[in-house]
C-alpha cells in the first residue's frame, strides 16, 4: 500500500469515519480539531515506526493528505539514509 | 487604592500610558488606548440601561477586543460571563438562559450564532446584542464612567462542566480576585518589565492570572493564538520573538512540546518561569523540561475555579529523582488554608488520604442560581462550626504530607481533567442519552503518563455509526468532551449489583491496547 493510502486508513480508523469529506482542507474544514492532531501524529509515528521532525508539524503540512504523506515519506527516507550510513 | 479588580489596570495606565498592554499577532495596544477603548465600550453598555451587578456575556474569539470587553464590562458595574465561541449552540443557550445577561457582546464573526440564541430567547428579558467594530462605540465618551460596584459584587461567572449534564456557573467577586492577584503577582515576582503569555482560552479561569498579574504590574500581555497550540515549534518561535518571560498553561501543551521535539537547549532565552496548572504534569515530561532548561524556574500551581484561579503553589527546585515521583500540590497561598478531611470529617494525618478542603478569602460565594449544588460543595467548616465560616470541598482526594502539603491521589466523583479542561463524565453520558437513540452509555477515561483518552461504550435503539454519534454529540457538547472512540455493543455488561460494569469495560480497552 502507498503511504497516502495508509494515512487515509489511519485517519478513517481514528476518526471512526467511512469517508473523509474534505481531504484537501482537513484543518480549515474543521474535520481535524485541536485534540486530533497529537493523537494522529502518535498513530502515524507508531504505524510507520518513525519520529516526525518537530519543524514539519505545521498547520500547512496537516491541511491535506498529500502534505501529510510528503512529511512521512521524507522522514522514512531520512530513516533509511541513516540506516545505510 | 485598589477597590475593584480593574483599578490595577487604571493605575498602570496612569503610570505608563505609552507602554504596550496587550499583543495579539501583529496587533498591539497601549495602556492608554486600551483605557480609552474600554471606557467607550463601557459607556455604550451603560447607555443600554444596565444596572449594577447585571451580567454581560461576551462571545468573542481570543483577541485584543476580548480584553477591551472584559475591562468595559467591569467598568459598567457589571459582571462578565465568557462564552466559548466554539461551544455548541445548545450549551451556549443553556449558559445564557441560566445567567440571564442584560447584554451579549459579539464580533462580526460570532454575530450570527449570538443573534440566533437571542432570537430564540425563551425565558426572562431578551439580552441586547452589541457587535464590536461599530461606529457607535467610537462616538462614546473616553472618560471613566462612575463606578458603583463594591468588593462583594461579582466580577465574573465562569461555567464549568456539571455532572447532570448542565454546566455550573462559578461566581467570583472583586474581593476574591483582588486577594488572589495581590498574592499571586508577588509570589511569582511579576515585574513591570515582564512579558506574560496568555495561553489559556479566555473562557478558562486561569487566564485571569495572566491578565490581572500583568495589569497589576503594568507588564505586557501576549495573547497566544489558539491554533499555535497544535504546532509546538511555533510556540517556541512566539516565545522567542515576543521575548516572553512568564509562561502559564496547562501541562498538556508542555507535554506536547516535549513529545514533538520542541525542547532544544539554549532556546527561549527570555523565558524565566514556567507555571503549570489545571492538571498533574506527568513527571517524565517535567524531567525532560527541567533537564533541557536547568536555569528556568518550574512551578506547580494548583486551584479549583471555585477558589479563584489558584490557591497553592510548589516551586520545583530540583529535577525529580525518578519518573514515578509525585509533585506535591504545594503550599497554600497567603491567607488561605488547605486541609484534608476524612469520611468522618476529622483531619487526615500525614500519610492518610482525605478530601482536600479550602478556606480563605478567595473562596467563591457559590454557583450562580444553583442553591443545591452550592450547599453541597460550600459547607460550614466542620472543624469550627461555631464560627459559621464556609469551606469549599474540592472533591480532590489527596494524601497529607508533612509541612501542610498534599499530593493529588484522585477524585471522589467522576470529574476528570483532560487537556486542562475540567469534565464531568456524567455530562458526556447525559449528552449521549439525550440523542434519543442511545439506550445505554458508559464513558470511561483512560489515563497514563504517555496518553489520555476519553472513550465511550453505547447500546442503541436503532442503527447508527460511531462517526454519526460523534457528529450528533458535537451539537450538544464542546469538542474536548467528544470521546475519541465510541464502541457500539448489543448491550453493556452489568456487574453483580445490576449496574453497568465499568471495570470490565476498562479492562476491555486495556486489552485492546488503548
Amino acid at each position: 500500500m502507498e503511504t497516502k493510502e495508509i494515512i487515509i486508513d489511519i485517519i478513517k480508523e481514528f476518526k471512526q469515519k467511512d469517508e473523509i469529506l474534505h481531504p484537501e482542507e482537513l484543518i480549515s474544514s474543521g474535520f481535524f480539531d485541536s485534540f486530533d492532531i497529537f493523537s494522529l501524529i502518535e498513530k502515524i509515528e507508531k504505524r510507520f515506526s518513525l519520529k516526525l521532525d518537530g519543524n514539519d508539524i505545521t498547520i500547512e503540512n496537516f491541511e491535506n493528505i498529500s502534505t501529510i504523506s510528503a512529511i512521512v515519506e521524507r522522514s522514512l527516507k531520512g530513516k533509511s539514509d541513516e540506516q545505510q550510513t | 487604592m485598589i477597590r475593584l479588580i480593574q483599578d490595577y489596570f487604571q493605575l498602570s495606565a496612569e503610570r505608563s500610558p505609552k507602554k504596550v498592554a496587550v499583543v495579539y499577532g501583529e496587533e498591539k495596544i497601549t495602556y492608554k488606548d486600551l483605557d480609552k477603548k474600554s471606557n467607550q465600550l463601557a459607556h455604550l453598555i451603560r447607555s443600554i440601561g444596565v444596572k449594577r451587578n447585571d451580567r454581560v456575556a461576551f462571545c468573542l474569539h481570543k483577541s485584543i477586543d476580548a480584553i477591551v470587553s472584559i475591562l468595559a464590562i467591569l467598568r459598567s458595574d457589571c459582571c462578565y460571563v465568557p462564552m466559548d465561541a466554539k461551544s455548541p449552540e445548545q450549551r451556549l443557550r443553556y449558559i445564557v438562559e441560566d445567567c440571564q445577561p442584560a447584554v451579549i457582546i459579539c464580533s462580526p464573526e460570532t454575530h450570527v450564532s449570538v443573534q440566533s440564541l437571542v432570537d430564540g430567547w425563551i425565558s426572562g428579558k431578551r439580552p441586547i446584542v452589541i457587535v464590536l467594530g461599530s461606529e457607535e462605540i467610537e462616538r462614546q465618551q473616553v472618560s471613566l464612567p462612575p463606578i458603583g460596584n463594591i468588593q462583594d459584587d461579582l466580577a465574573y461567572i465562569f461555567y464549568t462542566s456539571g455532572s447532570t449534564g448542565k454546566p455550573k456557573g462559578v461566581m467570583i467577586t472583586h474581593g476574591n480576585l483582588i486577594n488572589f492577584v495581590e498574592w499571586a503577582a508577588d509570589c511569582f515576582q511579576v515585574a513591570e518589565d515582564d512579558i506574560i503569555a496568555n495561553h489559556a482560552p479566555l473562557h478558562f479561569d486561569i487566564s485571569g492570572f495572566d491578565i490581572y498579574a500583568s495589569f497589576k504590574k503594568g507588564a505586557t500581555l501576549v495573547l497566544v493564538p489558539p491554533e499555535l497550540s497544535l504546532f509546538p515549534a511555533k510556540i517556541v518561535n512566539l516565545i522567542e520573538q515576543e521575548k516572553i518571560t512568564i509562561w502559564q498553561s496547562v501541562p498538556s501543551i508542555l507535554v506536547h512540546m516535549a513529545k514533538m521535539g520542541a525542547l532544544q537547549e539554549n532556546t527561549m532565552p527570555s523565558l524565566k518561569k514556567i507555571i503549570f496548572i489545571g492538571e498533574v504534569f506527568p513527571t517524565p515530561f517535567l524531567i525532560r523540561w527541567m533537564k533541557t532548561f536547568p536555569k528556568k524556574e518550574f512551578i506547580n500551581f494548583y486551584g479549583p475555579t471555585e477558589c479563584t484561579i489558584g490557591c497553592a503553589y510548589y516551586p520545583i527546585k530540583e529535577v525529580p529523582e525518578d519518573s514515578t515521583t509525585a509533585i506535591p500540590l504545594g503550599r497554600a497561598a497567603k491567607n488561605m488554608e488547605m486541609f484534608a478531611l476524612k469520611e468522618d470529617d476529622s483531619l487526615a494525618n500525614v500519610g492518610e488520604i482525605g478530601e482536600l478542603c479550602i478556606r480563605g478569602p478567595t473562596v467563591s460565594p457559590g454557583y450562580w442560581n444553583n442553591k443545591e449544588k452550592t450547599e453541597k460543595a460550600f459547607v460550614v467548616d466542620p472543624l469550627f462550626p461555631h464560627l459559621n465560616g464556609k469551606i469549599y470541598k474540592t472533591g480532590d482526594l489527596v494524601e497529607a504530607l508533612p509541612e501542610e502539603m498534599f499530593t493529588f491521589r484522585g477524585r471522589k466523583d467522576s470529574q476528570i481533567k483532560f487537556m486542562g479542561y475540567r469534565i464531568e463524565l456524567g455530562e458526556i453520558e447525559s449528552a449521549l442519552y439525550s440523542l434519543g437513540y442511545v439506550k445505554e452509555a458508559a464513558v470511561i477515561y483512560l489515563s497514563s503518563d504517555e496518553k489520555s483518552e476519553i472513550v465511550a461504550f453505547v447500546a442503541l435503539n436503532r442503527e447508527s455509526s460511531p462517526g454519526q454519534i460523534k457528529d450528533d454529540l458535537k451539537k450538544k457538547i464542546p469538542s474536548y468532551m467528544i470521546p475519541r472512540t465510541i464502541t457500539i455493543k448489543d448491550a453493556l455488561p452489568l456487574n453483580s449489583s445490576g449496574k453497568i460494569d465499568r471495570v470490565k469495560l476498562r479492562q476491555e480497552c486495556e486489552n485492546d491496547g488503548n
